[in-house]
């Protein structure tokens, strides 16, 4: 990878290595496959979402970052 | 319209409110043209904002903001291919990031058939550069700056000449998309980019908003309202184009 960035390489892999990884689970939400990283009471951020509908990248409830309840997922 | 099937993006899908609608015309096209649907407000548009880094082939530490290209190449996908969307604004304040990320959505803006304008605030360095430039029209804050440098080296380095052989045809990729979808030269954006004095420990230009412009590099400066203007503007050309297409094709017909 080619970083073309005014930041400094050193600053933005800063603790790559070091960082925890947090356990991530592939889901299915909404009809669509998203991978989640669980947070405490049952909820569930996504990460990142999997889907070769162009239109499941533009449903806010699909976007990384949203959270989900665990009873919403199967 | 359903509501599942409005396609927002947070609250930034912008809905201008209907112009009152010509009734005569309305009733003319159905009758020379069959044709019923015609559009009459100002139309929607969809807006993108491109924050902190290009996050490409690696995921980045979470203490970097960062704008995730698998996710925005669909989006644009989806732009171009919804109906109810007429036009993108890019907004971008971006650091730089990956470089075949950043190439990437630059070039799936440029090829976009739907009209899309760019405004720079902030910032659009490094690789935020050729994806300013890629929409049909760019704007940039007066305050904004955009940072022209080389491509950097990292990793391990092998010190053989083939080294800079290939960075400088990496590097090339990015002048020859900035030159062809800007009034700028490649000559002269070579000379900016490898510039000497102006950074404290790089080589390279910061160019302020109103010297993008003069190098060519942006259209204009201004700000959201002139940003929204020129979309609207485009949006109107592309829709009396269509009108226009439609209209010889039925008298065609009717021939």
């Amino acid at each position: 990878m080619i970083l073309y960035s005014i930041v400094p390489f050193e600053v933005v892999f800063k603790d790559y290595y070091e960082r925890d990884h947090q356990s991530k689970i592939e889901m299915d939400y909404l009809g669509e496959k998203v991978v989640v990283v669980p947070l405490s009471n049952n909820r569930y951020k996504i990460e990142r979402l999997i889907s070769t509908s162009p239109k499941a990248y533009l449903n806010p409830k699909l976007m990384p970052g949203s959270i989900i309840q665990g009873d919403e997922l199967s | 319209m359903r509501e599942e099937d409005r396609v927002t993006f947070g609250n930034t899908s912008v809905t201008t409110p209907d112009v009152p609608i010509d009734n005569n015309t309305n009733l003319d096209e159905i009758k020379e043209l069959g044709k019923a649907s015609i559009k009459t407000n100002k139309g929607n548009i969809h807006c993108l904002t491109v924050i902190g880094q290009i996050e490409g082939h690696m995921v980045l530490p979470p203490q970097n903001k960062t704008t995730k290209y698998e996710h925005v190449i669909p989006q644009l996908v989806a732009i171009e291919e919804s109906e109810e969307i007429d036009g993108l604004l890019l907004i971008l304040n971006t650091v730089g990031g990956d470089v075949e990320a950043g190439l990437a959505i630059a070039e799936m803006i440029a090829s976009m058939s739907k009209p899309t304008v760019s405004l720079v605030l902030g910032g659009g360095h490094s690789i935020g550069v050729p994806m300013a430039v890629a929409t049909r029209y760019c704007f940039i804050a007066p305050s904004a700056t955009m940072t022209i440098h080389p491509i950097r080296l990292n990793g391990m380095v092998i010190g053989v000449p083939q080294t800079y052989e290939y960075f400088d045809r990496m590097q090339e990729r990015v002048v020859q998309f900035v030159a062809k979808n800007s009034k700028i030269s490649k000559d002269n954006f070579r000379k900016l980019m490898l510039k000497t004095g102006e950074l404290a420990n790089d080589v390279g230009t910061v160019l302020f908003g109103d010297e993008a412009v003069k190098h060519g590099l942006i259209d204009e400066t201004g700000g959201l309202r002139d940003a929204l203007k020129k979309l609207y503007e485009l949006i109107e050309e592309e829709r009396k184009k269509k009108e226009g297409n439609a209209h010889n094709k039925a008298s065609e017909e009717l021939q």
